[in-house]
């Protein structure tokens, strides 16, 4: 398997008052392209923080993040936010003052991805994920949660990047939605190849992906 | 990025207009103060300018009399030395100079102008020039001042007196017996250009005999100036150069006093700065004046009026820009969410910074477009409003608090306070010019870009510190 992010030996803790609560330590996983990884552990086991650390959004204390076999920090965070991955999150984080598209669009401008028929290209994505041309063109908070995350996931996905960051990405959506939400996912890891980090409560969602890790005393732990 | 700034101020409008309401008041506000700052400052460039480019080396009597013991006696011997004078001449600023000796002499070959109030003890002097004597050392009939040059002698250049026949005394006339009288001296006596005459004084009980030949002929325009005693009127004053002075007071190093002519007059303070900081001369005893009492009289209340528009200007633009952080801080509780959105998809934090920029720079910008119209209006009544508060003593001159403390005052006096009560007291001066110049554009672009980028990025530094996660984390909230 080609390894696309590891975490190498990694460390994090966060200063609550005078004491220091360990999340992670020392932990250490390989994900590859072309599998769906869920990562699952009870409320505050580390879950959101092995996201982070693995989106640049945080640093470790100790040790470091790879990808393609290079430190992200050496990358630069925001370089490696912008180029190399995608983030979707469970309340969405589209940007409220554009509609659908725009923030399809937005997210290729930030990348610095040029494209003659973004437009086109990016109302391509929406309409795959189930929008429709006049649902791309409302404002943000008029659409419903489930379209809110296609939007998200249209986003991720217009970047074509090779890794997918997902947390609790269908926290906010009935078990239809999640479910659609869910095989998008699949098929972005099994037929378009990229490699999807699913951040998830759900049992029903980890079963259905290949691979499922969970947190447990500060180690990454594979279960399946 | 622009696109983005403006589909964000078109989505939040409530908050655009609010930051855009703020900062037409900011800078209404600011180009009221600079425009009152720049009114102020033109009059009292004018005023300093209507005070003449010449500064004035002379014995500060005033100073001497402060400074005595009571009943003790103030020396006569105190003179200034050309030497002293010299010291000065080659300063920066100094375009030329006139060293002047002033004194009186008698004459057996012509007879001083009398006039019917030779014998009152009037009080005509106070309209006497300065470039003749009012203190004459002995009181002879005629006044003697002697010149290095009589070009820039105020009376001359004002027009106060005219010449009507034959030139003006100039440095070339150095060491000569040369002299200009005034045409009723020169009709009464008979005398014109070319013919010669004699006059005499005593010095240390030894008479001086000095005879002159005339080359210029001269005529007093203002009626007031002449009458007086004989020495006194200034129709029997007789310019001549220097050296008749040093030859008639038996010296040749004492001068009455220096004037020198400067290359502009907003340079006088930075002049006499100069002066007293490179020569050795005891500015105790002697004093350079640059009409300073009289500009200072004038120029008090407008330099108050400046001092408290740049206070006005400095508090608008800390309050503005303390109000405009406090509600950017305020609503940047808002934009957590969007800043924490556009970090997770790898945008810049200098990007984010310069999005928000744009946003405060638009709004800024039609602002500040409409405050050159409304500035104009704010201007004129907040310098009408200060003017009313201050016009009883603004620009009125003290007549009484003119008056001369010694032969160096200003001659021509009165002329600058018709001129400065035109200026100030004219009904067409009555308001301070307080259009706006391009001058306080620039300044009030420059204050308004200064505004808008402290009020940004002082909570922009407070949001992007955070790391992307904790922004995040804080969005909810």
């Amino acid at each position: 398997m080609e390894k696309l992010l590891e975490l190498e030996n990694v460390s994090y803790s966060y200063q609550d008052g005078k004491e220091k609560n360990k999340i992670l330590e020392h932990a250490s996983y390989s994900f590859g392209k072309g599998k769906i990884y869920a990562v699952v552990g009870a409320s505050g086991s580390g879950k959101t923080t092995t996201l982070s650390l693995s989106s640049g959004l945080d640093k470790p204390d100790e040790r470091k993040v790879l990808f393609k076999g290079k430190d992200i920090q050496e990358i630069g965070l925001n370089k490696y936010r912008r180029e190399d991955i995608s983030i979707v999150f469970q309340s969405y984080n589209l940007i409220y003052y554009m509609n659908a598209l725009e923030n399809v669009m937005s997210a290729l401008e930030i990348a610095g991805i040029k494209r003659k028929d973004k437009k086109e290209y990016c109302l391509s994505i929406l309409e795959q994920l189930g929008l429709s041309k006049d649902e791309c063109k409302r404002d943000i908070r008029q659409l419903s949660g489930g379209q809110q995350q296609r939007v998200a996931i249209a986003r991720a996905i217009a970047r074509e990047v090779d890794l997918i960051l997902c947390d609790e990405p269908t926290g906010n959506l009935d078990e239809k939605n999640s479910l659609d939400i869910m095989n998008t996912f699949l098929d972005l890891a099994h037929i378009h190849h990229k490699c999807v980090i699913l951040v998830t409560h759900s049992p029903t969602l980890a079963k259905m992906c290949d691979v499922s890790l969970r947190i447990k005393e500060g180690k990454i732990e594979a279960k399946r | 990025m622009i696109k983005n700034a403006l589909l964000s101020l078109k989505k939040n409008i409530g908050k655009t207009i609010l930051l855009f309401v703020i900062i037409v008041v900011i800078t209404n506000l600011v180009i009221a103060g600079l425009s009152i700052q720049s009114a102020t400052q033109k009059s009292m460039d004018q005023i300093r300018s209507s005070l003449g480019n010449d500064v004035t080396l002379s014995v500060d009597f005033r100073n001497m009399m402060k400074n005595r013991e009571p009943g003790e006696a103030v020396s006569n011997e105190t003179s200034l030395t050309t030497t002293m004078a010299d010291s000065l001449k080659d300063l920066k600023y100094v375009e030329s100079y006139n060293y002047q000796i002033s004194t009186s002499a008698d004459s057996d070959s012509i007879s001083a102008v009398e006039t019917e109030s030779d014998n009152s003890n009037n009080q005509q002097d106070t309209n006497k020039p300065n470039d003749q004597s009012e203190q004459a050392s002995n009181q002879g009939d005629f006044t003697i001042s002697a010149n290095t040059t009589m070009e820039y002698l105020d009376s001359f250049t004002n027009s106060n007196y005219t010449l009507t026949d034959g030139r003006l005394l100039t440095s070339d006339d150095a060491n000569t017996n040369n002299c200009v009288i005034e045409t009723n001296l020169a009709s009464d006596n008979d005398l014109s250009v070319g013919d010669t005459f004699t006059i005499t004084t005593t010095v240390n009980d030894e008479t001086i005999i000095q005879e002159l030949t005339i080359v210029g002929i001269y005529e007093i325009q203002t009626t007031n100036e002449i009458g007086g005693a004989h020495f006194n009127n200034p129709v029997n004053t007789i310019y001549t150069d220097l050296s008749v002075g040093q030859t008639l007071t038996g010296s040749s190093e004492n001068i009455t006093s220096a004037i020198y002519y400067l290359d502009d007059p907003e340079n006088a303070e930075a002049f006499v700065k100069l002066a007293k900081k490179q020569s050795d001369i005891d500015f105790d005893t002697f004093s350079l004046d640059a009409n300073n009492r009289l500009y200072q009289q004038n120029a008090s209340s407008l330099e108050s009026m400046q001092s408290f528009a740049k206070m006005f200007v400095w508090i608008v633009v800390i309050a503005g820009s303390a109000i405009l952080c406090l509600i950017l801080a305020l609503t940047i509780r808002n934009r957590y969410y969007e800043i924490g959105v556009l970090l997770s998809l790898g945008q810049s934090k200098v990007k984010i910074i310069a999005q928000q920029l744009i946003e405060i720079g638009l709004i800024a910008v039609v602002a500040f477009v409409i405050s050159l119209g409304t500035g104009q209006l704010t201007s004129h009544y907040m310098g009408n409003m200060l003017e009313s508060s201050s016009s009883s003593n603004v620009m009125q001159m003290d007549q009484k608090g003119d008056q001369p403390n010694d032969n160096q005052q200003k001659t021509n006096k009165q002329t600058k306070e018709n001129f400065l009560g035109n200026m100030m007291q004219g009904p067409s001066n009555q308001e301070l010019d307080v259009s706006i110049t391009g001058e306080n554009v620039v300044q009030l672009a420059g204050v308004t870009a200064a505004i808008c980028i402290v009020s940004i990025a002082v909570p922009a530094a407070y949001v992007l510190r955070l790391t992307p996660r904790q922004i995040l984390s804080r969005k909810e909230g």
